[in-house]
């Protein structure tokens, strides 16, 4: 089965790899939208872990129902995940606007920062549930 | 390079003031970008002044989240 990891991986592997003879610009919205994907799915998988929340990939709100529900969860990340989103958004639809470098590196390091803060938001919501039973 | 589609005038307006509400802010925007998103304009600010740490990061969502409430305007601020 596909895990949101293994998007990161490739993500990764156009990022560090070998890429030269391709279109700059395309490859850098390549790797954002890869990145994006990456970090929601990861994130879903990690919600259903935690309680009844289930994705429903059929419809396009599975967006702004995982960054809601992280919102809750864990606030900071859950504006990070919405600032990746754009920024997904941006890559790829708006050709006619100029993708830069800084819009990689930044989506590059909100996708660090947001499986970081949700892995330790996480646990200290399951630390607290589970001292509640 | 793809071409950049000028502004129209409403829109012209709208990005001087996010330039000055982040003027305002204390950030220095080197680029602004429009967009047009299914829920309306989007301006992508490059601002200069903030590095892109955490820290760094929590600062620009709060003025994200400011912009978007008390003016309702969607920007997304990039440090470069």
């Amino acid at each position: 089965m596909t895990k949101g990891k293994h998007f990161l991986k490739i993500a990764k592997k156009l990022t560090v790899g070998d890429c030269e003879k391709l279109p700059t610009e395309a490859l850098r919205r390549t790797i954002v939208n890869r990145i994006y994907y990456g970090v929601l799915h990861t994130v879903a998988e990690e919600l259903e872990k935690i309680d009844k929340f289930k994705r429903k990939r059929e419809t396009p709100k599975i967006h702004s129902i995982v960054i809601g529900r992280l919102k809750t969860i864990c606030p900071s990340a859950g504006d990070w995940l919405e600032k990746l989103h754009e920024l997904r958004k941006k890559a790829d639809y708006d050709l006619n606007i100029p993708f830069k470098k800084e819009d990689l590196k930044t989506s590059l390091f909100l996708a660090e920062l947001i499986l970081k803060e949700v892995n330790l938001c996480l646990s200290k919501y399951r630390w607290k549930t589970k001292k509640r039973k | 390079m793809p071409i950049k589609i000028p502004l129209e005038n409403e829109e012209k307006e709208i990005a001087k003031k996010v330039r000055k509400l982040l003027f305002k802010k204390g950030l220095k925007v080197k680029d602004l970008q429009t967009a047009l998103h299914e829920d309306g304009l989007v301006f992508f600010a490059y601002i200069s002044g903030i590095p892109l740490s955490k820290k760094g990061l929590k600062r620009l969502s709060a003025i994200e989240k400011e912009l978007k409430s008390k003016e309702n305007l969607k920007v997304v601020i990039i440090p470069s």
